[in-house]
């Protein structure tokens, strides 16, 4: 029977029940079929729901696959789950989440410094609603926990894993002007003027 | 999204007001907290700001507040031991800039965000969203679960429940209330017999609250209780209360 069965069918028929991202692990232990395998028929299933105008598409997301609606029904799908907005996520608390992500693992306090403020009402917001886990402690006095992201996370906010977030720039020292040096009255530096 | 200020010396984001005079560009003194405070309270309570919009500015006021009363601190004569270190220029630049950065990629989060909640998948089915690696399986196991994990796990307990719930109701009596009964029956008729006040149809919870209540005012010496005679009825008696609600009038 498995012979005879089409493996992009299977495929589709695996994620068309998965209410959550199926991951790519799961995939090839169920499927006779390689990562790079998988890859290919998720872009030739795309390509077909594409060319035939469909209402969903094949997402990765969080490490794995998901069949998602296309967002031009999102209005009316919405009214139908009668779920209006989906909770947002308030810009500070965004911050917070954006350093975790980034600099994860990390302490509440190393958060903290880079914000400037008090952090734990949002550190209570983003473990509620499963965006970070604690990832063990900080081997330093008073052993703080490590905050990570979550699954949930990527599969919230669309990621395939945590290297697909946006890039940013790496924080550059500016090189200091030379007003600046004589500024400084560094003696470091007697021709500086 | 940004909550904006207009100030006599600065019209623009607050966040920026907030660094400028954490910098120093902005002298502290200058900026009317008053007036900030005002506008704020003015939009919340408008109704049609959201409160994650309206949350966002409370910790920014709060540090401007913080830094206006250092200022006004008088400062020690030799720095604290463990004062932070002066920074430099340049690190405080660094610093602005490093948070510059996350403000830029958490906007781009947020927007993330609200572009994947307008793709829908299948409602969850309750399957594990990723199987844990080996790696992960055996830092589990050296971490053991989280707080969070065990409180959700309790929670599924407690859903699974099947033990009958019960209602608790509200006491029905309290000893305040029996206390100003008993104040204004006396107060009308002046004695009360003592059986009179614990009639036999009251509840058993009724009666002894009745009975704390008849203590209290005993103890506050509103009233006294009397015999007239050997093994004879007992009778409470009003007193003067003057002199008990109002012990400050002479």
């Amino acid at each position: 029977m498995m012979e005879q069965t089409d493996p992009s069918r299977l495929l589709e028929a695996l994620l068309l029940v998965f209410g959550q991202p199926l991951a790519i692990k799961r995939i090839v232990q169920i499927l006779p079929l390689e990562v790079a395998g998988v890859r290919r028929i998720i872009e030739s299933l795309n390509a077909e729901y594409d060319s035939s105008n469909r209402s969903f598409r094949i997402q990765e997301v969080a490490g794995g696959y998901q069949l998602v609606t296309h967002p031009v029904f999102a209005p009316w799908i919405r009214k139908a789950l009668q779920n209006p907005r989906p909770d947002s996520v308030s810009a500070a608390t965004m911050e917070t989440l954006a350093i975790i992500a980034y600099r994860q693992p990390i302490t509440k306090a190393e958060v903290e410094a880079i914000r400037g403020v008090d952090i734990s009402a949002s550190i209570d917001t983003l473990l509620e609603r499963q965006f970070i886990r604690t990832a063990g402690r900080k081997e330093t006095p008073g052993r703080p926990f490590l905050y990570a992201t979550t699954p949930q996370f990527l599969w919230h906010f669309g990621l395939a894993s945590i290297e697909s977030l946006p890039r940013m720039e790496l924080p550059v020292i500016p090189e200091p002007t030379a007003e600046e040096m004589s500024l400084s009255s560094a003696p470091a530096h007697p021709d500086g003027s | 999204m940004r909550y904006e200020v207009e100030t006599d010396l600065y019209d623009g984001p607050l966040w920026l007001l907030v660094e400028l005079t954490r910098l120093n560009l902005i002298d502290i003194f200058l900026v009317q907290l008053a007036k900030l405070t005002g506008s704020y309270l003015q939009d919340l309570k408008r109704l049609d700001v959201g409160l994650n919009e309206l949350s966002e500015p409370l910790p920014l006021l709060g540090n401007l507040l913080a830094l206006k009363a250092r200022g006004l601190l008088p400062q020690p004569e030799t720095p604290l031991e463990d004062e932070e270190v002066p920074v430099s220029l340049e690190e405080l630049e660094r610093r602005l800039k490093e948070y510059e950065q996350f403000k830029t990629v958490a906007q781009l989060l947020a927007e993330l965000h609200a572009l994947q909640h307008e793709h829908f998948s299948r409602k969850p089915s309750g399957a594990p969203l990723e199987e844990p690696s080996e790696k992960e399986a055996a830092e589990a196991e050296k971490w053991g679960v989280s707080v969070t994990d065990l409180m959700g796990a309790f929670t599924r307990v407690l859903r699974k429940t099947t033990a009958p719930l019960y209602n608790v109701k509200a006491e029905p009596w309290t000893v305040e209330m029996k206390v100003e009964e008993l104040r204004v029956a006396l107060m009308v008729k002046r004695q009360l017999r003592f059986l009179d006040i614990f009639t036999a149809e009251k509840s058993r919870l009724e009666l002894v609250v009745t009975f704390l209540a008849l203590l209290e005012l005993i103890r506050q010496r509103a009233i006294r209780a009397v015999q007239e005679r050997l093994f004879g009825d007992i009778s409470v008696v009003w007193l003067n209360p003057k002199n008990v609600t109002e012990p400050s009038e002479k």
